[in-house]
């Protein structure tokens, strides 16, 4: 049964963070699919396939979200409780990656149901190592739904 | 007392109860006055009424026994003296027709009195001029009805003593009753009027008392850090005192949260630009390796990897340490503040601390280093404190780390922990003093002052940090309510005195409870 590739959606207003990202995920043999958002609301657009990602069709591919959690529009954690609060996209992994090491903060994420939080700046080592186990966690949830 | 009468009215109201309370008192005791001194004057009356009519009498029983000499005697003359006293009888009966003029009961006594006294003096003249016509027979014939007449006005007069004394008593009876009457309204007066002020003195101090009371406690719990009581009713100037200070209070936690969060987010806008910093520069160490990889390659010429290598291991290598250190120290400082702005936010779990578990833990904790430093430690007997496990743990962690860290090379190093503190200490009930002494370093006097300072530090030379461990430290001991001070000489040591509840206070942690999440609020935002 063939399985589309992962696809990692990004959502980062800063582009050196980003490019960061996308780099370390290039080193560990992760490009295949990087989408990379500005900000909270263009996140939630391309989830649901909506504004300007209309033409999507949302449920096409397995997606890995990270979210920064400061971000102009909305903001990540506004993101993370949307999407799980929604039954359609409430099994998309999410990574927080972000500033804040604000105990109350990564508490409040790990309540909204975050995979992972990690803070910058960031081990990349640590961030690939966990990218690539959700992928493969990912892929094997998804593999009987299919 | 009515709380919506302003302290100046009160006062007056103090002041002027008792006053009018005193006029009336004053009125009442000036008019018994005037009483007493009627009755003592009819008593006076009474008594000249009396005197008088004996008087009468011994004149007339005078102008009888002459008039009764006159008849037996051969001198035929009456004596200087029965005719002084016939002389003054009718005087006086006129004189006591005045007395008794306002008394109707008197009047027709002495009407009678009068007629009597009359006759009297009729028969002593038929007497007088019988003894001097030498009709001897007739004039002895005659003294028989004059005793009779005498008698008769012995009785008459008896009846108007009687009368007056009998006045008389009655009068000693309301004199008596006035008399009475004068010592009770005394009494009473006094008695009102010192009652009306200790009442009203009572009512308007305890007005005035309590809610003074009530200032002075804010007062405390403003330097305390605790909240503050609900603000006093009523529209008096404590009311208004009350109010400005509840509104001061306000404003300045108010600026001490904007500063809280001001630090907060400050410090994370911060961090944004370092992450890129750090991250890029390990990027450009990692193309440094990748470059080198290059170099070594075969078909690379001799002098251009030498000198390529020369530029990646010298020039390049270097710029990118010193990028890495700065950022290393950057984010130390960036850490710092935002642990201090932490301290000052984070949620306290009040409960009671087993201080002396708590110290023991800390001490296992450091056990390398303070076997490292050969330093010795003592603990005390230390009592369990009311407050936040984590931050309780934080401060004795800090004020003990320091204590290793800044021993005197010069001796052997000791520390003692425990729960005892200077007498008369002038703190607030309900804290509890422990101490960390140390034989270290010490501290001059000059640096006292700044030593709860964040960020500056005294022997930088001896220890890392940027300098905010006793800053936190102060900020949580404050945020329990509690003080924090230090006594210490350079070259003999440092104690350091720390003030923790040893109850549960009113109320949990006021400082800056609505201070929500970052992500929360527009101000971390970025547009």
């Amino acid at each position: 049964m063939p399985t589309e590739p992962l696809l990692i959606v990004l959502a980062e207003d800063d582009d050196g963070h980003a490019s960061l990202v996308q780099r370390n995920l290039e080193r560990a043999g992760l490009a295949n699919g990087l989408e990379r958002l500005k900000d909270g609301q263009e996140a939630l657009d391309f989830i649901r396939g909506e504004g300007s990602f209309s033409g999507r069709n949302a449920s096409q591919q397995p997606v890995l979200l990270l979210l920064d959690i400061k971000m102009p529009r909305v903001d990540g954690v506004e993101v993370l409780r949307q999407i799980k609060a929604d039954p359609k996209t409430a099994l998309i992994p999410v990574i927080m990656l972000t500033t804040t090491d604000d105990p109350r903060e990564i508490q409040r994420c790990y309540e909204l149901g975050c995979s992972v939080y990690i803070t910058k700046p960031v081990d990349y080592q640590g961030f690939v190592e966990a990218i690539k186990r959700l992928g493969l966690f990912l892929q094997v949830v998804r593999v009987p739904a299919q | 007392m009515n709380t919506q009468f302003t302290i100046f009215k009160k006062g007056m109201t103090l002041i002027a109860v008792p006053l009018l309370i005193q006029a009336v008192f004053l009125a009442v005791l000036v008019k018994a006055q005037t009483d007493q001194v009627r009755a003592q004057e009819r008593v006076v009356h009474t008594k000249d009424v009396i005197a008088k009519v004996e008087e009468l009498h011994r004149g007339l029983v005078e102008a009888y026994a002459g008039t009764r000499g006159l008849v037996f005697s051969v001198s035929g003359t009456l004596s200087r003296r029965t005719e002084a006293a016939l002389k003054r009888i009718p005087s006086q009966v006129a004189d006591l027709r005045e007395l008794v003029s306002d008394n109707r009961e008197q009047s027709p006594k002495i009407t009678e009195l009068s007629g009597q006294v009359d006759g009297f003096l009729r028969w002593a003249a038929e007497e007088d001029r019988m003894a001097h016509a030498g009709d001897r027979e007739r004039a002895i014939a005659g003294l028989g009805p004059g005793a009779e007449q005498l008698n008769a006005i012995r009785t008459t007069i008896d009846a108007i003593r009687g009368v007056e004394e009998d006045l008389d008593r009655r009068r000693m009876e309301g004199l008596r009753l006035s008399a009475d009457r004068q010592g009770r309204t005394l009494f009473f007066g006094g008695a009102v009027i010192v009652g009306s002020t200790v009442i009203l003195a009572v009512l308007f101090l305890q007005g005035i008392i309590q809610r003074l009371g009530v200032l002075r406690d804010n007062a405390r719990r403003f330097a305390e850090g605790k909240p503050l009581n609900a603000p006093l009713s009523g529209h008096d100037e404590i009311t208004e005192v009350d109010r400005a200070f509840h509104e001061m209070a306000d404003n300045l936690g108010q600026q001490k949260q904007e500063n809280e969060m001001f630090v907060y987010s400050v410090s994370h806008d911060l961090r944004s630009p370092l992450v890129n910093l750090q991250g890029f520069s390990e990027e450009l160490s990692l193309s440094c390796s990748e470059l080198r990889e290059l170099f070594r390659r075969d078909d690379v010429p001799e002098a251009v990897r030498r000198r390529g290598m020369q530029l990646m291991d010298r020039d390049i290598e270097e710029s990118i340490r010193f990028i890495q250190a700065a950022v290393g120290r950057l984010a130390r400082i960036i850490d710092a503040l935002l642990r201090l702005s932490r301290a000052g936010r984070v949620e306290y779990q009040w409960q009671e601390v087993d201080v002396a578990a708590t110290v023991a833990k800390i001490v296992d904790a450091l056990h390398d280093s303070i076997v490292e430093a050969k330093v010795e430690v003592a603990i005390g007997e230390l009592p369990p404190a009311w407050g936040d496990p984590t931050a309780v743990e934080q401060i004795f962690a800090n004020l003990i780390a320091n204590a290793v860290q800044y021993l005197d090379p010069a001796r052997p190093g000791k520390i003692e922990v425990d729960g005892r503190g200077p007498d008369g200490n002038g703190l607030p009930p309900g804290l509890r003093i422990y101490q960390v002494r140390d034989n270290g370093l010490g501290i001059p006097e000059a640096y006292h002052p700044r030593m709860f300072t964040a960020f500056s530090r005294l022997h930088a030379g001896v220890a890392q940090g940027e300098g905010i461990g006793l800053a936190l430290v102060r900020r949580m001991v404050e945020r329990h309510g509690g003080r924090i001070w230090l006594e210490s000489a350079s070259g003999t040591g440092t104690t350091f005195f720390v003030a923790l509840p040893d109850a549960p206070r009113h109320s949990p942690s006021p400082v800056l409870a609505a201070v929500g999440p970052p992500s929360d609020g527009a101000a971390f935002s970025r547009h």
